[in-house]
């Protein structure tokens, strides 16, 4: 009775299979790129810059390529979970995902085992280099009285940053070297941070300027220096890092678009042309000035050779600063 | 209380156990890197939370030996209670568990919509349901409105599986109108 | 905003007609699932987590508020029908409403139960909607320190709240505790307990271990008892009750809804601690002790007012700190966190439309379940027929994609079953598996306030204590365990108590 039953159902459910499976073999393998939606992997959790980007992206990509780009966030170790999840699907130009500069500098500190050599890059989305902001009540005006305050109480001034070893504490490593002392206090999530610097817990913050934006529009917030060669064209008042004499102005926030890099090169092509014509949108020029992140647009190889000297230099920064065991390891196995 | 869970009860904190003096030795695969100076560092917490474990493992062990004891001296078993034990089928469990397992870890290879209606199908056929037509009809919709609701509207990129089957959820959700 | 326009944009965003119906939808699931004998609200909100996933956050959290308002209350159907309890904090129902069952009074235990869980329920999503944005106002001034303390309380009171078995419960937290430092170390970037394997390296979330111990173990046990729910005799409806009537229990009703207000706000407490020990205070305040346990109307009314109670009271910590203090609240937390919202005092500040329409909602909530219980009341005897395998296979599947859901990584489903085999183990030797899931929500943040505090204050270990604030709440924390401690040891190696444990399950 029991097998029959059984036997009953394994026939049901097979026919059904078949059904299921019989008409789909009409799906024969097909030349048209993009033919299928592509997959938009937003290599962090919802709600901030990368998943702004990624969103917009698939938003003014899907009328370009005529197929949809469903965004998931992959969020973990440092974007690095999404990458990998890119690297495994298939690379047929179908899956794309966000990579931005804090997973690069990541891999030179030894998180996650990805190289600017195994993606393919769409193209370079946005860029801005990170400043120094105080509390609007903050008693410093400039670069200057800050590092003079520091130069006089090393160590009393406090800055929160994302953690050690980031490009915050290469910044903050960089003025202690210049006799401006300044404490990092790492904060794990960038709502904290935000919330200790406005609240008044720390006495600045390292961020990009994208990131705090509604704070700066809100004036809770303002800014100090730019760490760039020359000045920010949303914020043509702040003194560069270069004007300072300091020599750290090669540290952006950039977010490119990325696919494998086995991905083949007229595919990479399509998605780059898509990417250029987003650039040039009345949209995306909107939405990157409103998070001060406009950028020039490159090509793949462009991209790639920006995002590998970003590697190299976080690299040479990393084994210049070493101050932990940690670091030092970890630049040593490198 | 029956001597299985009393089993269980006295070999749990005793692995815990063990587990901690293992971890204790592989916070990081790099001891070196845990050595960070004048700080707490990476290292601290979980040290001190593998302390905290192992302590309350030590202190559960030694609780429940105490228990065995007290029930050898007593003859009987007193916590029982009048509370009996109906775990059912410790066999159909076991089962389920491994089918379970097995089902997560088919969905990278089958894909995710040839594993849901697989394990669907079992699932009833474990459960002493015998109709071929409600365990058709229960995976196939089943099978349909999951997909229509995650993969349609969530938009969730459920795996697809590896090859044969990545090219047959691809027409299947392009017979669906998913694609 | 002042207060009233507040309000009235929380209440327009209530009756937005998608998340009223979604409202409506919850409650039914959860009244629907609470009934059922094995699946609990807790499992009941796993569940609805990957749908949530679609949702707006306003939307996501009034179907999630459903689900709890409903499911708490919907246990307590099956308790008065048929003797089990459909959730373990509708175990008081079981003691005095199956009685009247057996008299021929079901209808009038019915009516007394939902009209207790309804007052319960509104009056503590009025202490939520009244008493949350001062005490959110006040969290403003915290800063790390405070916020480690308010952790290190909760941590604590998932201890002591767990008088019956403390080891148990503080062995099950630190095994949560060690799981959440699994993964890149918050501030150094350190792979911790990694083994070399990549995909741990992004740490393992609350969120699965959560759905495998709250939804794969119950399954699992369903499976192997193949319990028939069909109930053996059919209860009389008998006699109906009159409002009247149902004024003269207002003091139990008070009695137990303040009870649950208070005990909901505690971490780690929940609905079946509230329900319990609001049966033993009205054992003592009603004067009829001596009769409880063979059908006493009180007797029913304060228990299933208390359980409801804490629904509200619960998400207190949850929305004004960010710090959920029961399973339930941390699924609410997923929720949030999955569409990037944080709670926490700035939520206040930063999206009041969206902490208004979830108090709005909750209230709303409370007077909707009295239909969707009555309906389902109803509907009972055919719920029950429904085969536990089909509904079995599906909260399966459902917890497989709400796992996978939650960082799209189908590393997390792996992670998720091995916990789900874990519960079950648990689960089969009475073991507390809630302060395992709090272990891995509050772990790693108590790790960040701690490191940062110390950051910030130059190494200071005293901070915690010389703060004012997070001294008194440290205070606080030490008293709790002390308390809870003062029984254990004065009857030490007298065996810990068993008769309770299972009450204490996953609530």
């Amino acid at each position: 009775m029991l097998r029959r039953s059984l036997r009953e159902a394994a026939c049901a459910s097979t026919l059904a299979l078949l059904v299921l499976g019989g008409v789909a073999t009409q799906a024969a393998a097909d030349e048209k790129y993009p033919s299928r939606p592509i997959d938009m992997i937003v290599t962090f959790g919802p709600g901030g810059g990368a998943d702004l980007m990624g969103r917009k992206f698939a938003q003014l990509a899907e009328p370009i390529l005529g197929v949809p780009l469903p965004v998931a966030n992959v969020s973990g170790a440092s974007g690095n979970a999404g990458l990998t999840r890119l690297l495994t699907d298939s690379s047929d130009g179908h899956s794309a995902a966000t990579l931005i500069a804090l997973s690069v500098s990541a891999w030179a500190a030894g998180i996650g085992n990805h190289n600017p050599d195994e993606f393919a890059y769409v193209g370079m989305m946005q860029s801005s280099p990170s400043m120094l902001f105080v509390r609007k009540d903050s008693p410093f005006k400039s670069y200057k009285d800050l590092a003079e305050f520091a130069k006089a109480n090393p160590g009393k001034l406090r800055c929160a940053t994302s953690g050690y070893g980031t490009m915050d504490d290469i910044t903050l490593k960089y003025l202690a070297t210049k006799g401006v002392k300044i404490v990092n206090v790492p904060f794990g999530k960038p709502a904290e941070r935000y919330a200790s610097a406005v609240g008044g817990h720390t006495d600045m913050i390292y961020e990009e300027p994208g990131d705090v934006a509604q704070f700066l529009k809100s004036g809770d917030l303002r800014p100090l220096i730019v760490f760039d060669e020359k000045s920010h064209e949303s914020f043509p008042d702040i003194e560069t890092s270069k004007e300072n004499g300091l020599e750290i102005n090669d540290l952006p926030n950039f977010r490119t678009i990325a696919v494998s890099s086995k991905t083949p090169a007229d595919r990479v092509a399509v998605l780059n042309e898509a990417a250029n014509k987003i650039l040039a949108s009345p949209e995306w020029k909107e939405f990157c000035e409103g998070t001060y992140t406009c950028t020039k647009p490159l090509s793949p190889e462009e991209t790639k050779e920006t995002v590998a000297k970003f590697y190299q230099t976080v690299k040479s920064y990393l084994e210049r600063f070493p101050t932990t065991a940690e670091e030092k390891s970890a630049s040593k196995k490198k | 209380m029956t001597s299985s869970k009393r089993l269980i009860r006295t070999a749990f904190p005793l692995s815990m156990l063990l587990a901690c003096a293992f971890l204790w030795t592989h916070i990081a695969s790099n001891p070196a890197m845990l050595n960070v100076p004048n700080a707490v560092g990476p290292g601290g917490w979980p040290k001190a939370m593998l302390a905290g474990l192992a302590f309350f493992s030590l202190l559960a062990f030694l609780v429940e030996l105490n228990n065995w004891r007290i029930s050898a001296r007593d003859g009987n078993d007193t916590t029982q209670n009048g509370e009996k034990a109906n775990n059912g089928s410790a066999v159909m469990a076991i089962a389920g568990v491994g089918v379970i397992l097995i089902y997560g870890f088919a969905i990278p290879y089958l894909g995710f919509a040839l594993a849901t209606f697989l394990f669907i199908v079992t699932w009833c056929l474990m459960g002493q349901i015998r109709s071929p037509i409600t365990i058709s009809l229960v995976s196939i919709i089943g099978t349909i409105v999951l997909l229509y609701m995650f993969v349609a509207l969530a938009k969730m990129p459920l795996n697809r599986g590896v090859e044969p089957f990545n090219q047959w959820t691809i027409s299947l959700y392009r017979v669906l109108r998913i694609y | 905003m002042d207060l009233l326009s507040l309000f009235l944009t929380g209440l327009h965003g209530a009756l937005q007609p998608h998340n009223f119906l979604i409202l409506i939808t919850g409650l039914m699931m959860g009244t629907i699932a609470g009934a059922l004998p094995g699946i609990s609200f807790v499992n009941a909100m796993a569940m609805a987590l990957p749908f949530t996933y679609v949702m707006e956050p306003v939307t996501a959290m009034c179907f999630l508020g459903g689900i709890y308002a409903g499911g708490v209350f919907g246990g307590s159907i099956s308790s008065i029908l048929i003797n089990i309890p459909g959730t373990p904090a509708s175990l008081p129902a079981c003691w005095d409403g199956y009685p009247m069952t057996v008299k021929g009074l079901s209808t009038r235990a019915l009516r007394i139960a939902i009209t207790a869980s309804a007052t319960g329920g509104l009056l503590s999503a009025i202490l939520l909607a009244v008493g949350s944005p001062p005490f959110a106002a006040f969290a403003l001034r915290f800063d790390q320190p405070e916020f480690f303390a308010a952790t290190i309380l909760g941590l604590a009171s998932v201890v002591a709240i767990a008088k019956d078995m403390p080891v148990l419960s503080a062995l099950s937290m630190f095994i949560g505790l060690v799981i959440g430092c699994v993964g890149i170390d918050p501030h150094h970037g350190l792979s911790r307990f990694t083994f070399g394997i990549p995909q741990i390296e992004s740490g393992i979330n609350f969120t699965v271990v959560m759905i495998g111990l709250f939804a794969i173990g119950e399954v699992v046990d369903l499976l192997a008892k193949n319990v028939n729910l069909k109930s053996s005799f059919a209860p009389k409806p008998g006699k109906q009750i009159t409002w009247r009537e149902l004024w003269q229990y207002k003091g139990s009703m008070l009695r137990g809804s303040g009870l649950g207000c208070m005990v909901g706000m505690i971490p780690g407490a929940g609905a079946t601690v509230g329900a319990v020990l609001a049966y033993g205070v009205e054992r003592q305040a009603s004067g009829r002790g001596a009769e409880f346990g063979t059908g006493v109307e009180q007797a029913l009314a304060a228990p299933e007012a208390a359980k409801n109670a804490t629904t509200g009271a619960a998400m207190i910590p949850l929305l004004t700190l960010g710090i959920p203090g029961s399973a339930a609240t941390a699924i609410m937390l997923a929720a949030m966190l999955i569409h990037g919202i944080n709670p926490g005092p700035l939520l206040f500040r930063m999206d009041p439309s969206l902490v208004y329409t979830i108090f709005v909602s909750m209230i709303i909530a409370n007077f909707l379940m009295i239909i969707a219980a009555v309906v389902v009341a109803r509907g009972f005897s055919t719920l029950m027929k429904v085969p536990p395998a089909i509904l079995g296979a599906f909260i399966i599947v459902l917890s497989v994609v709400g796992a996978y859901g939650v960082r799209n990584n189908i590393f997390d489903v792996y992670v998720c079953l091995i916990f789900g085999v874990l519960g079950f183990i648990m689960k089969r030797a009475n073991f507390p598996t809630a302060p395992l899931v709090l272990g891995v929500i509050l772990g790693p943040l108590a790790e960040r306030y701690f490191l940062t505090s110390l950051a910030n204050y130059e190494d200071n270990f005293w901070i915690f204590v010389e703060r004012p604030i997070s001294g008194t709440i440290l205070a606080l924390a030490a008293a709790f365990v002390l308390w809870s401690l003062y029984p254990a040891i004065s009857s030490r190696f007298k065996r810990t108590s068993e008769i309770n444990a299972q009450t204490t399950q996953s609530n």
